[in-house]
């Protein structure tokens, strides 16, 4: 099979996937996601896999995709890519870390007019997901579903009446669907509400997760909510139970932010934890925050961002943050966000 | 006369359930879907060796890993799966949808859907 990502600069694979993050700035929920599993009968599951069969897999998986009814379809070899460009895809959530590190599996499938990216061989044969900006898990399900119903006529999937649909780790068995949303609560956890919050939730079979969800750090006031149960539900009640619970976390949010605007005394000690993190040179477990402070700023009125500049520091403190640097604002990249964020405070 | 709710065609005999708070509930089955129900629900097969005989993958590697070899493995060890499935999720019967081209989709939804109804109002935390 020809390797089509030979022929595709790097720039088209970044503008198509620039979707993700386009709500970053204007809401509470970043991202909404469905991701479904499915495997071909017959086949072993990835990880009981030899080589052969994996290409094997492969081979038969990318017949159907590059016969898929879209526009356009960008089929990526993982292997062919730099860190940063991987590093790219996985900041996207287009791509799990396992996948980029995994040697048998490195196809992934990008539908952009879907909002899909489907990794073929990670833990089960195919992982397919779409990712919509904002609020929109039942849009997710209803353009996950496209894609399934349409593989689903050219393939025979692995499924019980008894179980499901077979996975290669029964946690995933059944519907085999995970629906997840991205929240960035900064006004929650300013006024230290979300231990609370989340234990409630918990308890209602909702995981809060890091940044890259299960077993990953959250990234400031940025995390991860999602379903848990992939059986004894429809896919339906699945994706409206998490929205629903979604719903109610932003309008606490939003109160909370209110509640900012409205106190002097609050914004003043945002705008010292802001300077004092600006001042230390070497990165320390404040600076995980910094992106949640900038934005407190921003909406509460305290500070003028463009949403560009907003999200420059984003991406900026998401690569930065964990690395352990000395004087991380010393590159040229942070030396310029520095001072332009010093001219914003006016010092 | 009411037809037997699975296949809707033949006159029944009457199965009641009684629940643990002495709730009842009577469904209609005939004698032939009765017959079906139950084989789905008791697998008394017993397995010659402790590999799957398609992927190789053994029973020993299920319980270090959590992790299954091939779709058969669920058939092949199925009380072990059924087991584990109880302990990691609340409800294990199956709601969701159907590959399109899945056999006898109606009636085996049915009983399943059934077997859900019967579990929640007879068994207290038989899935748990």
């Amino acid at each position: 099979m020809e390797e089509i990502s030979k022929f595709l600069s790097w720039d088209i694979i970044e503008k198509e996937t620039d979707w993700v993050y386009s709500k970053l700035i204007d809401d509470v929920v970043i991202t909404s996601r469905v991701r479904i599993a499915r495997n071909i009968k017959g086949y072993p599951f990835p990880y009981n896999m030899t080589v052969n069969t994996g290409k094997k897999v492969e081979e038969i998986l990318l017949k159907v995709f590059l016969n898929f009814p879209s526009e356009k379809i960008f089929i990526i070899n993982i292997s062919s890519l730099n860190e940063k460009q991987k590093k790219s895809l996985i900041e996207k959530h287009l791509i799990s870390k396992e996948f980029s590190e995994n040697g048998l599996c490195d196809k992934i499938v990008i539908i952009p007019d879907k909002k899909a990216s489907i990794m073929i061989n990670e833990e089960d044969h195919l992982r397919i997901q779409v990712i919509l900006p904002g609020l929109n898990l039942k849009k997710c399900l209803k353009l996950i579903n496209e894609i399934d119903d349409y593989i689903d006529i050219k393939i025979e999937y692995a499924f019980s009446p008894k179980f499901g649909y077979l996975t290669a780790c029964p946690t995933n068995t059944g519907t085999a669907l995970r629906s997840s949303a991205l929240i960035h609560i900064p006004g929650i956890r300013f006024f230290k509400k979300d231990k609370t919050i989340f234990k409630n939730i918990e308890g209602i079979g909702i995981a809060v997760r890091g940044f890259y969800g299960e077993g990953s750090l959250p990234f400031g006031s940025i995390f991860q909510m999602s379903s848990t149960e992939s059986t004894g539900k429809t896919e339906k009640e699945i994706v409206g139970e998490l929205e629903s619970v979604v719903k109610l976390i932003e309008e606490e949010e939003k109160k909370c932010i209110e509640e900012i605007k409205n106190d002097g005394n609050l914004k003043k000690k945002i705008l010292k934890k802001i300077m004092k993190i600006l001042k230390e040179e070497r990165e320390n477990g404040e600076f995980i925050d910094f992106y949640s402070l900038l934005f407190l700023s921003y909406v509460s009125g305290i500070l003028n961002f463009e949403k560009h500049e907003l999200k420059d520091f984003f991406f900026f403190i998401l690569e930065n943050t964990g690395k352990n640097k000395n004087y991380i604002f010393s590159e040229k990249k942070g030396k310029i966000l520095k001072r332009k964020l010093w001219e914003k405070l006016n010092v | 006369m009411d037809k037997c709710f699975i296949c809707k065609s033949r006159s029944y005999l009457s199965i009641k359930f009684k629940g643990k708070k002495a709730k009842k509930i009577e469904f209609n089955f005939c004698k032939k879907c009765w017959e079906e129900y139950n084989s789905f629900f008791n697998n008394n097969k017993r397995r010659k060796y402790d590999k799957c005989p398609v992927c190789g993958y053994t029973i020993d590697e299920f319980k270090e890993y959590r992790f299954l070899g091939c779709d058969f493995c669920y058939e092949y060890f199925f009380k072990e799966v059924s087991d584990y499935m109880r302990k990691i999720h609340t409800n294990t019967i199956y709601k969701g949808k159907y590959p399109k081209n899945f056999k006898k989709e109606e009636k085996i939804k049915k009983i399943y859907l059934l077997k859900g109804l019967i579990n929640e109002i007879t068994i207290n935390g038989r899935n748990k």
